[in-house]
């Protein structure tokens, strides 16, 4: 029996009289299908959470993303209280920061220093800022369809921007190493740094590896034209490679960002770079009121450890590939094309014979609707508490909705 | 930031053909447009935009292009004359090159703006069907000129390739096709539309168009409805908050 959401709508409309657009942001339940998925959640355990309506998910978002180890997971849960009953923001700096900066610092490859913040975007916007403050460049170059925050420089909104916000972005298609080149000639001396995802993941949009030759050309061209070199890694990170996915694809960048999956949804993200960078960072004023937040700081460093411990990376990249295998073969037995690009632990699905999405929406609505919470639109995520089990479950959930997308459009 | 030169193509290409429709349903305008059989052309400076204006039999036919043989011709030095024109206040001089002595052509013509004014800027029930068709038709044309002409918007819409389709539930239907290299819209259901945008009746659309709706809340309520393809969607809306600018 299908789920209904009653109470998520109910919650909705009261939502929408208090908060602009009701839920906002990358949470909004337009980008999924309206009416087929739930809302609001009442709890999360593990891979799974349940909506206000008492409906259960196995969850392939993993809240997009931070969820690496599970919902709620005891160990990482357990040091935020412990941490959070001695205190949480405090008037000055607190011992965990140290402590988490060299444990990073042991772990994540190119990290000789580090400065923590709370989002991703923190984190992407204090490197744009390093990379100009350390070549004394105004330009930034981005990927075209890349992610770095809603920030006004990150041209991710069309509200309240204005031309100068972007005066000093350049576009590039992510992978297209000629259309670099060409720009890197057109503003000779005039780029400060080139920000781009370790893999392009768009969303809407197939997900596409480096060729092998790719990041050793865009790091030899950054030297030579003097560019700062980051890598934004708060999607990607610690699912490809404990040590970061620059270390996973084989390059060294200047700056890299992350967090995410750093303390398993609890909110901190961190900026790190080289030893050339470092008195420039040393001279930056940046800050927040809950930047030095030490439960956070407890959780990230649970979580360090835990996903060493679990070998979280090869665990989610299994999962994923039998999930990705298990589809593809489902689809092919309805008659159906799947495309499923990207690594098996951050797979995204899409119906070959289509642009539009109409038969994702309708196979992951359906889904939606029986207990299996996929995004028709973005990219999925892995995580260690997903189970054989519930790969099995959601396979057989699959194949029903594989049916209803095969009578609705044949194909 | 708007553009007097694209302005002066959505007045001529999006609103003037919002005379085809409204004599075709009002009764009053196609009394108007009855009073007068002949064309009037508009030309906008040496290389800009140019249209068409029909009056036979009390409808109207609208063609974006020069016609040749009009009963009176109308030429506007500069785009801002003309868009003064639309405006109502500035400047507005327009060289009537031919047909000087048509008054009554003229006079036809403005009274039919006239009315059509009142019904867009109407707020009565009885013409409420009747404006959400015309802004239904009105959208979907000034989204095909700012992908064609507006600078910053062509660039966006030049990613696009589909067909975008708006529709009433149990009313209009409209679409913009962004397959071909230049944006068209057309009246009617798209035979597959890549991006479905369908507002359950004409009061939601009209307040949307006026822009007091939440859409994205009303999205999640089912009052609207968006399917296929989303991203085209999103570019489709950069469109719809730049006509606002353009013609409030």
């Amino acid at each position: 029996m299908p789920y209904a959401f009653d109470t998520s709508l109910d919650l909705f409309r009261r939502a929408a009289r208090v908060m602009p657009q009701g839920i906002y942001g990358h949470f909004t339940p337009v980008i999924l299908v309206p009416g087929s998925y739930p809302y609001f959640v009442a709890k999360a355990k593990g891979c799974r959470f349940w909506d206000v309506d008492g409906n259960e998910f196995i969850d392939y978002m993993c809240a997009y993303g931070p969820m690496l180890l599970g919902y709620a997971n005891d160990k990482v849960d357990d040091a935020f209280r412990k941490q959070a009953a001695l205190g949480s923001c405090c008037s000055i700096a607190t011992n965990l920061s140290v402590e988490l900066a060299e444990r990073v610092n042991r772990t994540v490859d190119g990290a000789d220093w580090v400065m923590f913040a709370k989002n991703g975007a923190d984190a992407t916007s204090m490197a744009i800022m390093m990379a100009r403050g350390h070549t004394k460049r105004p330009k930034i170059v981005l990927a075209e369809e890349g992610y770095h925050g809603t920030q006004p420089w990150a041209g991710t909104n069309s509200v309240g921007i204005t031309a100068s916000d972007r005066a000093d972005i350049l576009m590039v298609p992510w992978g297209d190493l000629d259309a670099f080149r060409a720009l890197t000639a057109r503003h000779e001396g005039q780029i400060a740094g080139v920000m781009f995802t370790p893999y392009h993941h768009p969303v809407f949009g197939d997900q596409r590896l480096p060729e092998p030759s790719y990041w050793p050309e865009m790091r030899r061209i950054c030297d030579e034209h003097g560019i700062v070199l980051i890598i934004d890694d708060v999607r990607a990170g610690w699912r490809l490679d404990i040590k970061g996915s620059s270390h996973y694809f084989g390059i060294r960048p200047d700056l890299a960002c992350f967090s995410k999956g750093m303390a398993n949804g609890y909110a901190i993200s961190m900026l790190v770079g080289l030893d050339k960078l470092r008195i420039t960072a040393s001279k930056a004023y940046m800050t927040g009121s809950f930047w030095m937040n030490a439960p956070e700081m407890a959780a990230a460093l649970v979580c360090l450890d835990e996903m060493e411990a679990l070998d979280a990376v090869k665990v989610v990249r299994e999962l994923g590939e039998q999930l990705t295998k298990g589809l593809g073969e489902l689809a092919a037995s309805h008659g159906l094309k799947i495309s499923i690009t990207g690594p098996p632990a951050i797979p995204f699905m899409r119906f070959a014979n289509e642009t539009n999405f109409m038969r994702s929406q309708l196979f992951c609505g359906e889904c939606a609707r029986r207990g299996i919470f996929f995004h028709p639109h973005h990219n999925w995520f892995l995580s260690t508490a997903h189970t054989e089990r519930d790969i099995a479950q959601t396979l057989d959930v699959a194949d029903t909705c594989f049916k209803i997308v095969k009578e609705k459009f044949g194909g | 930031m708007v553009n007097e030169a694209v302005l002066s193509r959505v007045y001529l290409e999006a609103v003037l053909p919002c005379l085809e429709v409204l004599t075709l349903r009002d009764t009053k305008a196609s009394g108007i447009a009855a009073l007068w059989n002949g064309s009037i052309r508009f030309c906008v400076g040496l290389s800009g935009p140019r249209c068409t204006v029909e009056l036979r039999g009390s409808g109207a036919a609208v063609t974006p292009a020069a016609l040749p043989n009009p009963d009176v011709g109308l030429f506007f030095p500069h785009v801002r004359m003309l868009n003064n024109l639309f405006r109502g206040k500035g400047l507005q001089i327009a060289l009537p090159w031919k047909g000087i002595t048509r008054i009554k052509g003229l006079l036809t013509f403005s009274k039919l703006a006239e009315r059509m004014q009142a019904v867009l800027e109407s707020t009565g029930r009885e013409t409420l069907e009747l404006r959400a068709e015309l802004m239904l038709g009105l959208m979907s044309r000034a989204i095909a000129v700012l992908a064609r002409h507006d600078p910053e918007y062509k660039a966006q819409a030049s990613h696009l390739h589909g067909v975008t389709e708006f529709r009433i539930r149990n009313g209009p239907t409209s679409h913009v096709d962004f397959s071909g290299r230049a944006a068209k819209a057309s009246v009617g259901p798209a035979p597959s539309p890549d991006f479905i945008l369908e507002f359950d009746d004409s009061p939601l659309f009209l307040d949307v168009a006026d822009d007091k709706v939440d859409v994205l809340a009303e999205a999640c309520l089912g009052r609207i409805s968006l399917k296929g393809d989303l991203h085209m969607g999103q570019i489709v809306n950069i469109a719809l908050d730049k006509i606002g600018e353009y013609l409030l």
